[in-house]
């Protein structure tokens, strides 16, 4: 099933990139400088690989639309993600981009769950102080819609940053999906998750210094974001404590937003290969057990990753990363590769 | 600033053998004989070569070179060196327009800006001159970007 998805996920990457690089060929390459298109995050938006920049989609400067097609795929031990995405700037002002993204668990059965069972508020909604909860080979969807604009600057020539804002609409589509005999319960919900769907905005400064680190080029990045989501909104929104194994876990009811910061720097050793790093805070409102005999408790962490990307020409991209998740649910370490292909018109 | 690594080493390896003498003395020699970006570029027979190979790159540049068709190319090249020289710190004295001016009534867009400069990118790396000078040129020039374009 690992394999299924690997490849579906390059097929559909392809027929992207086949897709846009077909449209590049009739259309004039944009006047932007190589590499300054950003490479694209997970949830669709140009930027690093976790992170959105204030950078817009495309190679386009104010007089000129482009955008970008991505797909992107996150392997660690029992999870993976995979991400396909779409933007289009407008005249380097305003950016569109759509995101559907998959994550499959595959930690199998979980039998040894009685100390959560066992609890008021446990496991009370099946009435068993021990169950069998399946989690092998499932699957969480989530589809983002995103929508930013910059406000001023730019990032090669002025002394300042350029500063975009952004929003970005979540849904999870498996919020309330039957995964293990619970009834209309949910892997988010099962967690203690509030809400299928939530609204991230940032702002992000970013800002290029041409005679950088070692007389190279050198990126700074940073966003501040308000959000509720968990693990990026694939483990749902907010946190209810009369949902799953919220009560069970001590988790807090929480709809509140969180300020989060995410930061990513790049040094570009050649101008078409870029070297560097990313870190993103999330909510840690959400509790779930780190190893499979649900014996420690975590919470979301932060996420970081260092990536290679190589910009061969201004049609596409490819980065690879290797990144860390942080505590995800019954797994406290979560470290792999990530590998994306970003086409660019 | 603008020292290379051989010189670096140089540098530190007087100052270990001189630490008893004054430091202010010392890091003013040091400043003083750090080469400029002009000399490590290779001074002005260098500087001419790339903006000599830029022109021409420009020249057949179908997204610009229309701009340039009714340009004096010699000329714009002795300007264009003059102004190079000066601003990395070589022994010329620019004396042509200012930025504003050169570009006035053009109405210049960031991506004719952004064709100039991979045309000078493209004469640099022809030229071999090294990613690090490079760099330094392209920032010293980069901020000029707000006076030549949309004017």
């Amino acid at each position: 099933m690992e394999a299924n998805r690997w490849k579906k996920t390059l097929a559909a990457t392809a027929v992207a990139a086949l897709g846009v690089l077909g449209m590049t060929a009739a259309h004039a390459q944009g006047g932007r400088l190589l590499a300054t298109s950003g490479v694209t995050e997970v949830g669709g938006s140009t930027g690093g690989g976790l992170t959105p920049w204030a950078v817009i989609s495309g190679y386009d400067t104010g007089d000129e639309v482009g955008g970008s097609a991505s797909g992107t795929f996150v392997r660690v031990p029992n999870y993976s993600l995979s991400s396909l995405g779409a933007s289009v700037g407008i005249h380097n002002r305003l950016e569109i981009s759509v995101a559907h993204e998959v994550l499959n668990v595959n930690l199998g059965g979980l039998s040894n769950l009685s100390v959560l069972g066992n609890q008021a508020g446990g496991l009370g909604v099946v009435a068993a102080p021990s169950p069998i909860i399946n989690l092998g080979n499932q699957t969480i969807s989530m589809d983002v819609l995103g929508l930013k604009a910059r406000l001023f600057g730019d990032i090669l020539y002025t002394p300042y940053p350029q500063v975009s804002v952004g929003i970005k609409y979540k849904k999870n589509n498996d919020f309330n999906s039957n995964f293990s005999g619970l009834g209309p319960i949910g892997i988010p919900k099962f967690l203690g998750a509030a809400s299928d769907s939530g609204t991230d905005f940032y702002i992000a400064a970013t800002k290029v210094f041409l005679n950088g680190i070692f007389h190279r080029v050198t990126l700074v990045n940073l966003t501040l974001r308000g959000t509720k989501a968990n693990a990026m909104g694939l483990l749902g929104f907010g946190t209810n404590s009369n949902n799953g194994i919220a009560g069970a876990l001590g988790t807090k009811s929480d709809n509140s937003y969180h300020a989060e910061l995410e930061a990513s720097a790049a040094v570009f050793l050649r101008p078409d290969v870029a070297l560097g790093g990313e870190v993103r805070q999330q909510p840690d409102s959400m509790k779930y057990p780190t190893n499979a005999a649900a014996t420690t408790i975590g919470s979301p962490g932060t996420m970081k990753d260092v990536f290679v990307a190589y910009f061969p020409n201004k049609s596409m991209s490819l980065t690879a990363a290797y990144a860390d998740l942080g505590p995800l649910p019954f797994q406290a370490s979560n470290k792999g590769v990530y590998l994306s292909l970003n086409a660019t018109f | 600033m603008k020292l290379q690594s051989s010189t670096l080493i140089r540098h530190l390896a007087s100052v270990a053998l001189t630490c008893a003498m004054a430091l202010p003395t010392l890091a003013h020699a040091q400043m003083a004989s750090s080469p400029t970006l002009y000399e490590q570029l290779g001074g002005k027979p260098a500087i001419t070569m790339v903006v000599h190979d830029m022109l021409a790159n420009v020249v057949a540049d179908n997204r610009i070179n229309h701009y340039f068709a009714r340009t004096n190319i010699p000329h714009l090249q002795m300007e264009l060196v003059s102004q190079i020289c000066e601003v990395t710190g070589g022994p010329c004295k620019y004396t042509g327009l200012n930025m504003q001016q050169a570009h006035k009534g053009m109405n210049l867009k960031t991506a004719d800006f952004n064709a100039l400069v991979e045309d000078l990118q493209k004469s640099m790396n022809s030229n071999s001159v090294p990613l690090g000078l490079q760099n330094q040129l392209l920032a010293i020039l980069a901020p000029m970007e707000p006076d030549v374009v949309h004017k």
